[in-house]
């Protein structure tokens, strides 16, 4: 990094100008979409707000967010479906992308396979799922009968509802998948030559080096995965018909949110809503790369 | 040390136990996009079978004289013969040759096997794309127009910020990207409402005021798309990371002769950008195609609604019995992304890889 000049030439000055010219949607966009919605958003948490009438009244709207037991029953769903999906995901993305690492015949094949699902996500997925876990007529349930299980009636059982999301999430492991690949293309190999040479087992290998090695990866697909966990909701609003239930089992909080902003146009609460979201989100990320990032290895990059 | 001999039939048995565990997932993975496409060619009461058929396998019909009957595989004296089925009875069951109707045959129902083809209902698609309440065409259509608005609005915004924050030197600079970092990990969440009133209501109060013109951006897609003109974080930050692995020389040479900073980007960033514009392209066709809670917030006309919406509705408004138009529906609404992937396979996972291996 350059010192910084005090007084800028006439052709840095040109630059800077145009630096300003090229990144003016992003500025405006910022100010205007981001910036000041969230401005609002904060305002709005403190007043009765319905579009038409505004009535200031102060914290009201977080104190009755501790005792509204949908919301805090919307919470521990979230948080649950966050603690076990992300690790999940991140398991299994990391477990594929090992074996599609080796040198194993039609390489690129199965990773197409691989990364298939992730681009049938949305509403189509919602529905296929709906009908791959319908309990009686299911796929999923019919295979189970076949070693013996009796499945539970999956989106319509208080129990089980959460824990069908939980498999489903599952599914979306190709984004990960590719990034670990690339990941672990660029571990030199150098390295596993060596530790050979020291009598390392696979296991000891994977532990020691390539985990070590791919930790920033890890920690970016940690974050952004559990930013957008705790934002699920297309899925769930789908299955559930928007809902949430049975009996608040599969109320997630963007879904709660949702239906007090645009069903019950509690502007005002739902602000208040999202802004815990966005402290919860804020707080965990922060501790998340506070927490990692001493333990995370750093490639110098030659560029 | 080891034998090399040893070593190398170990790495064959690694190599084939990887090959089969692969393979066996991807075989699992398959299922339900494979279940997908077969309930969607099945007929509506062979949707829900137990246990399911695996193959749009019904019973075979005849249609004589405008009247339809099964057919069957009979036993008579030895000999197959198919025939179809006009009263089934345990002990005297009467059949019919269907080509020569007049020939009565008769035999117990045991030895009658009811016969299954497989048949492919492809009128289930052709049902859904026109003859649904609202057309899936038009939802296709609303789909494709919102998604390729954004697309370009998306590309061209995050072309122009992305190469001003990789090449051009500005005080606040640093400062600035580290704001549109911060802003990838923004929850979409917290800024939802706002934009809801900001364009229902701040936004046509204004121009009213200013201009005295009466805008309704009520029931319109211009709130969907007019954001997508100023950029999105995550793709600013694609295009910026590949901008910077360009070499300098080049932009230098234009800046010798004279080239202005806007002719740089024209005529030498971009063209040289061209991978990573098709994959922001292709990221942003996957989002907003798929993207489902925006057009609900703002739509509420059936007939603008984009695939996904139009979807959800059709099963919220026939119970979601009908699997096999919701599937065919569904295959539908995927079509456009699989044939992207698979002609664009290299754009599609470079975007994602430049993301997370150089963030």
């Amino acid at each position: 990094m350059q010192k910084k000049k005090f007084r800028m030439s006439k052709t840095a000055k040109r630059e800077a100008r145009w630096f300003y010219i090229f990144i003016s949607p992003w500025l405006i966009g910022f100010l205007v979409f981001t910036l000041y919605p969230m401005a609002a958003s904060a305002f709005y948490s403190f007043h009765n707000y319905n579009i038409v009438n505004m009535d200031y009244i102060g914290l009201s709207n977080y104190m009755e967010l501790f005792s509204d037991q949908i919301f805090l029953k919307s919470l521990v769903v979230t948080g649950t479906y966050v603690i076990v999906s992300v690790p999940l995901t991140i398991i299994a993305a990391l477990l594929v992308a090992v074996l599609l690492n080796q040198k194993i015949p039609f390489v690129s094949f199965w990773r197409t396979l691989y990364y298939l699902p992730s681009i049938i996500s949305g509403v189509a997925s919602a529905l296929l799922w709906r009908w791959i876990f319908n309990g009686k007529f299911g796929i999923l349930n019919n295979v189970l009968a076949i070693f013996g299980i009796v499945g539970p009636d999956w989106f319509n059982s208080e129990k089980w509802a959460m824990p069908a999301y939980w498999i489903i999430s599952l599914w979306g492991i190709g984004g990960s998948m590719v990034i670990y690949l690339a990941a672990l293309q660029g571990v030199p190999t150098a390295l596993y030559e060596a530790a050979e040479m020291d009598g390392a087992t696979s296991i000891q290998k994977f532990f020691k080096i390539t985990i070590p090695m791919i930790s920033p990866v890890l920690l970016y697909t940690l974050i952004t995965n559990m930013i957008s966990s705790f934002q699920v909701f297309t899925m769930i609003y789908v299955i559930s018909g928007g809902l949430g239930g049975p009996n608040y089992s599969t109320m997630v909080y963007v879904l709660y949110l949702f239906k007090n902003a645009f069903q019950w146009t509690r502007f005002g609460y739902a602000s208040a809503i999202a802004w815990i979201l966005f402290l919860i989100i804020s707080v965990l990320t922060v501790l998340m790369i506070k927490a990692i990032s001493k333990k995370v290895y750093y490639v110098e990059s030659g560029n | 040390m080891k034998p090399i001999k040893s070593r190398k039939n170990k790495e064959r048995i690694t190599r084939t136990v990887c090959t089969i565990i692969v393979a066996l997932g991807a075989f699992i993975i398959m299922i339900p996009t494979f279940w997908m496409l077969v309930t969607s060619v099945k007929q509506k009461d062979n949707t829900q079978t137990m246990p399911p058929e695996w193959l749009p396998r019904e019973s075979a019909r005849v249609e004589v004289d405008g009247k339809n009957y099964f057919l069957y595989d009979v036993n008579i004296d030895g000999e197959i013969k198919r025939l179809a089925a006009i009263r089934l009875n345990p002990e005297k069951s009467e059949f019919r040759d269907p080509d020569d109707f007049s020939h009565v045959y008769y035999a117990p129902s045991q030895q009658a096997k009811k016969v299954r083809i497989v048949k492919f209902h492809w009128e289930n698609y052709r049902k859904i794309w026109k003859e649904s309440l609202t057309p899936f065409s038009t939802f296709m259509k609303n789909t494709m127009k919102y998604s390729s608005l954004a697309v370009i609005g998306e590309v061209v915004s995050c072309a122009l910020i992305g190469y001003g924050f990789a090449r051009l030197r500005a005080p606040g600079k640093d400062f600035l990207f580290y704001l549109v970092l911060a802003t990838m990990m923004l929850p979409w969440a917290v800024t939802m409402i706002p934009n809801y009133v900001l364009f229902t209501n701040h936004i046509p109060n204004i121009i009213n005021k200013i201009f005295n013109v009466k805008i309704n951006l009520t029931d319109s897609w211009l709130p969907l798309i007019i954001p997508k003109f100023f950029g999105s974080p995550y793709l600013i930050f694609l295009v910026r990371q590949f901008v910077m692995s360009i070499p300098k020389d080049y932009d230098e040479a234009a800046v010798l002769d004279g080239a202005s900073y806007f002719k740089i980007w024209a005529h030498v960033i971009m063209p040289m950008s061209k991978p990573v514009l098709v994959s922001i392209a292709i990221l942003s066709f996957m989002y907003h195609w798929n993207d489902y809670m925006g057009p609900m917030i703002y739509l509420n006309s059936n007939s603008k609604q984009p695939i996904s919406v139009g979807l959800a509705n059709y099963q919220l408004m026939y119970g979601g019995t009908p699997y096999n138009l919701l599937m065919a529906g569904s295959v539908l609404s995927i079509i456009p992304l699989v044939v992207i992937f698979f002609f664009l396979n290299r754009y599609f996972t470079q975007g994602i890889v430049i993301s997370g291996v150089k963030g």
